[in-house]
């Protein structure tokens, strides 16, 4: 049930020929989420199902740990990664990718306009 | 382009120097040049040689490495990067302490309440960077690049997945039954939101891009230029095309029937509408739970009347 919408999410993302436009695609970001979490789930749930009874504590510890490598993926990879990628191409002042801004940094700042006259 | 060599070499004097303020372009991102208007001081000097003729004029923008013309959004971006980089390392820091603290954690009550703290506040800390995250796209929504990735939904998703990461600080609390009925629901509902978020979306720009051709193709003209995915995905985008105009037709109380294009609301409508049904098995399982435990108890007090029932008779009998 869970796992429903996000499937049919990915089969949306997926590129096609036909009369979709295959544009703004994010199925490279779905793919990658859904790999490391998927990782994350199959490495916590069977030691988290194996100490539940035993210890609580690292139940609780591996539960949330196969929550959060379920809810931080996704948010890293489409959200923070959208992010970043406007800002280091908008917003100069404010930008998060050093190398980009550098360059625009060095664009702007090393410029000089100078006419000659005369010799 | 004289070098700076000649102008040092000249026997010249500045005649007029004049200090303002101007725009620049920078080309940047793909090729594209872009115009960036910014507050940088402008320098233009015009060199003149010993009987007052003009030898150079120059306009100098903003030294680099001068320190005096650093601009305001030079410093906020400095400032802005070195808290992200002393908040980042404090926070991966205070995880892997945290999570030394949790591992050598052994069941005495003191020590239960250590975990409790050290867990809640790991929990806190990816739950606060997702609604960072979330805060962040809102406020930037309106930039012309993130609109492509549509950032209120974004947010909304990061959000959900902050209120999944909230909701699992529950598994720590074993002992009451408020937190085992509660856990899973808000669990799987929200993961299930995150899900209905990233289709809906896809459905958006579709419908955005090329609402026309969506409404009007024919599934069932076997074209064999369609492939079997392609026709899967026109399905999916055809239901939910269906589902946001019974979305809209309810929230306009049957009066509004037009064919529109996906809007936000529509979106939204459409996402909400996927979510019944996991929350309708959701609050069943809750109910589910929630009467067995009360049959549960029941049960044990009719086993004590039949048990007393029992005494009395063997008393009296």
């Amino acid at each position: 049930m869970i796992l429903l919408p996000i499937l049919l999410a990915l089969v949306l993302n997926t590129n096609g020929e036909g009369a979709i436009p295959d544009q703004f695609r994010e199925f490279d970001e779905v793919v990658s989420s859904l790999f490391v979490s998927s990782c994350i789930i199959v490495i916590t749930l069977p030691p988290a199902t194996m100490v539940r009874d035993q210890v609580p504590e690292a139940y609780a510890y591996l539960m949330s740990a196969a929550v959060l490598g379920f809810t931080l993926p996704w948010r890293y990879f489409l959200g923070w990664k959208s992010l970043s990628r406007s800002y280091s191409s908008i917003d100069v002042g404010s930008g998060y990718d050093s190398g980009r801004l550098k360059a625009a940094e060095d664009s702007i700042c090393s410029k000089r306009w100078g006419n000659e006259i005369r010799h | 382009m004289p070098r700076d060599n000649d102008i040092d070499h000249a026997n010249a004097n500045v005649n007029s120097v004049e200090l303002g303020n101007g725009s620049c372009s920078t080309g940047i991102d793909n090729g594209n040049i872009q115009q960036q208007h910014l507050d940088v001081p402008i320098l233009e000097a015009t060199l003149v040689d010993d009987t007052n003729d003009p030898i150079y004029d120059a306009t100098l923008i903003w030294e680099p490495n001068s320190t005096h013309n650093h601009s305001k959004a030079k410093e906020g971006l400095i400032r802005t990067k070195r808290l992200q980089r002393v908040v980042g390392t404090t926070a991966m820091l205070l995880i892997l302490i945290l999570g030394a603290i949790i591992g050598g954690v052994d069941q005495t009550i003191d020590n239960i309440v250590l975990f409790r703290v050290s867990f809640g506040i790991i929990l806190a800390i990816f739950g606060c960077s997702q609604l960072f995250v979330a805060a962040t796209l809102h406020q930037n929504r309106n930039n012309v690049l993130l609109e492509l990735y549509q950032p209120v939904l974004l947010a909304l998703f990061s959000i959900a997945g902050a209120m999944a990461t909230f909701a699992s600080f529950m598994f720590a609390l074993p002992e009451y039954d408020i937190s085992c009925a509660l856990r899973q629901p808000v669990i799987f509902t929200c993961f299930t939101f995150m899900g209905n978020v990233l289709m809906a979306r896809s459905w958006t720009i579709g419908m955005c891009t090329n609402p026309t051709s969506i409404e009007d193709i024919n599934l069932d003209d076997n074209n064999k230029t369609t492939t079997t995915i392609d026709r899967i995905r026109m399905r999916i985008i055809k239901a939910l095309s269906r589902i946001s105009r019974l979305g809209r037709l309810i929230s306009s109380c049957g009066k509004d029937k037009s064919i529109g294009s996906a809007s936000f609301t529509d979106t939204m409508l459409v996402t909400l509408i996927l979510m019944i049904p996991q929350i309708i098995l959701q609050s069943s399982i809750s109910h589910y739970q929630v009467l067995e435990r009360k049959v549960k108890k029941y049960m044990k007090v009719y086993m004590y009347a039949n048990q007393i029932q029992d005494l009395l008779f063997s008393l009296l009998g």
